[in-house]
């Protein structure tokens, strides 16, 4: 019997299940949220498999679940349901953050990226955590590499803002 | 496959900021490390039940997809004909197209036409080259690369969002792939779509024999070059839906034939040329696609060419997760698995994932597992626990397997 597509399925999703749930997790602060998309992902990938070219294939879940990310980001329900199961990563940064230790500058970092709007924020993700290059973001979203350029430039410019600034008397992240 | 956590980054200046300080270049650099860091613990590892259940819902979607390109099947039809109309009635003077068409060498294992099909293609009109083009004939007789720039296949897939279709069946190995673009320059970077202005951009791949450049490739003498390609180019919804509802439209030198996706695929002779023309629909989250091949080759071998060799190898299997809710037997997992949750959807000729519906016989028998052959097909239940019969995979024949007893 010929499973060949079952099995290199199964070594692919291996591999990039690790990787895509760090790019979501990335982008929404939430394990669920991070997981339904990484799962939500491969069901599309999947059904595309056969379709697939092998060499391009993290590209191409990567490709389909940042667009989810974004897709699903412009529903409103979303941007106010925020569930973990770590609710240290949603409190509201305090006077001490987010300097205290490395997790919590971490922690900083991430509700920082979320107030980013869609497209600065994948550009973050595409870009520091996935090491891809102006031209392989651009592809990824479908946008001009002046696009990429000029929305990490305002995302740089946020980032450095809010996470070099001293907090306010409330401790929320400018 | 890359790993991107194995090899950090170290070119962070990501908005090419080359007037930056030392100051900003290290704050780049402290935040990637310090989003990797913090991502670090959110990777965990894939269980295989996550797969099982990814995998079938994937299934489900695919299934939901083939209804969908059924629906929407006669679209690029319409839009094909509709360019070869244009193109035919643009021309002024005439010339007679001669040369022969090379054959296009097959796989082994291309897909087997049914007898029933192969009569239909070879009773096709011979209708290829019966049009002459001109000088007249700008994009006839013009290269190809005078309307589209060559382009890295896999970037332009990425950037696109679509995959160019490919000849699965050619053995390609005696040719070079070229992908092109006709997309303008001041539109690169823009979505795969139809602009307002109404211009469509349109990806092809290109098969080019040894020894021929795609810049000597005009698509009036491709074929007789023994050029193949295959295009895909995004519709409208408007055109998506006039495509649906003139699905049953007559059109004498062409015919349609079922794809092993389930939706069907226009064949028609290249007017202009010797060799074969299939178009078929293509349906992503993205949007509808008018997908193509012109194969230099008569109808049935474009078509040979053209399809998914095996429509079994979209297959599955599944990790047992629970005993409970399966058949008493293994035929009758088999019968659950074929008539499924959405047979009403099927035509009652096909049964799950479109295998055959009768002529299942026994092929492999275990104490905890059975494996039925259907023509091209296999599938095979596990008894989970006492009584209780699942199938747990599917997939296709392989050339060294037996063939099924009578």
């Amino acid at each position: 019997m010929r499973r060949s597509v079952e099995e290199s399925f199964d070594d692919f999703a291996v591999f990039a299940i690790p990787r895509l749930r760090k790019v979501a997790h990335a982008w929404s602060r939430d394990r669920h949220r991070a997981e339904d998309a990484v799962q939500g992902t491969l069901e599309r990938v999947f059904a595309a498999w056969p379709r697939v070219r092998r060499g391009e294939a993290y590209g191409y879940a990567r490709t389909t679940l940042v667009r989810l990310l974004i897709s699903e980001e412009r529903r409103a329900w979303r941007r106010h349901e925020v569930t973990s199961d770590d609710p240290g990563q949603h409190e509201r940064l305090g006077p001490d953050h987010p300097t205290a230790d490395q997790r919590d500058d971490g922690a900083a970092l991430l509700a920082v990226l979320a107030e980013l709007p869609p497209r600065q924020r994948a550009v973050v993700v595409l870009r520091y955590l996935e090491g891809l290059t102006v031209t392989e973001t651009a592809q990824t979203l479908r946008c001009s590499e002046g696009t990429v350029k000029s929305q990490a430039h305002d995302a740089r410019r946020v980032l450095r803002e809010r996470l070099t600034s001293t907090p306010d008397v409330e401790g929320a992240p400018r | 496959m890359t790993d991107p956590s194995a090899d950090p980054p170290t070119d962070l200046d990501v908005v090419d900021d080359v007037g930056g300080s030392e100051a900003d270049h290290t704050l780049d650099a402290d935040l990637s490390r310090l989003l990797r860091e913090t991502t670090s613990r959110a990777g965990g590892t894939a269980a295989p039940r996550d797969l099982a259940a990814v995998k079938e819902r994937g299934l489900r979607r695919r299934r939901r997809t083939r209804v969908r390109r059924a629906a929407a099947a006669a679209a690029a039809a319409v839009v094909v004909v509709a360019v070869v109309s244009v193109e035919v009635h643009d021309g002024g003077r005439t010339t007679t197209v001669s040369g022969t068409t090379a054959p296009v060498p097959l796989l082994p294992d291309a897909v087997v036409l049914p007898p029933d099909v192969e009569r239909q293609l070879q009773a096709l009109p011979d209708t290829a080259g019966r049009l002459t083009r001109g000088a007249n004939l700008g994009y006839l007789d013009g290269p190809v690369t005078r309307w589209a720039d060559v382009v890295e296949c896999s970037a332009a897939q990425r950037q696109a969002g679509i995959l160019i279709p490919a000849l699965r069946g050619m053995d390609a190995s005696g040719f070079t792939e070229v992908c092109a673009s006709n997309a303008r320059a001041e539109d690169a970077g823009e979505e795969f779509s139809v602009t307002a202005s109404g211009a469509r951009p349109t990806l092809y791949r290109f098969y080019l024999p040894q020894g021929v450049d795609l810049g000597q490739v005009t698509p009036g003498s491709a074929a007789a070059m023994g050029v193949s390609w295959t295009s895909i180019t995004p519709l409208t919804e408007q055109e998506a839906a006039e495509g649906h509802e003139r699905e049953g439209l007559p059109r004498e030198d062409a015919t349609s034939v079922a794809r092993p996706q389930g939706d069907r695929a226009v064949v028609s002779p290249v007017l202009w040329s010797r060799g074969t023309e299939v178009s078929w629909t293509e349906q992503t989250g993205a949007g509808t696609f008018a997908a193509g091949a012109t194969v230099a080759a008569d109808p049935v071998t474009a078509v040979r060419a053209t399809f998914d060799p095996h429509p079994c190898d979209s297959g599955f299997s599944i990790t047992p997760a629970r005993a409970s809710g399966g058949a008493l037997t293994a035929r009758g997992a088999l019968q659950d698995w074929l008539e499924g949750d959405d047979a009403a959807d099927r035509p009652p000729q096909t049964g799950g994932q479109g295998a055959p519906r009768m002529g299942w016989v026994v092929v492999e028998e275990r104490e905890d597992q059975r494996t039925f052959a259907a023509g091209d097909w296999r599938v095979t239940a596990h008894e989970l626990s006492w009584s209780s019969w699942r199938v747990t995979g599917q997939g296709c024949a392989s050339p060294s397997d037996p063939a099924p007893p009578a």
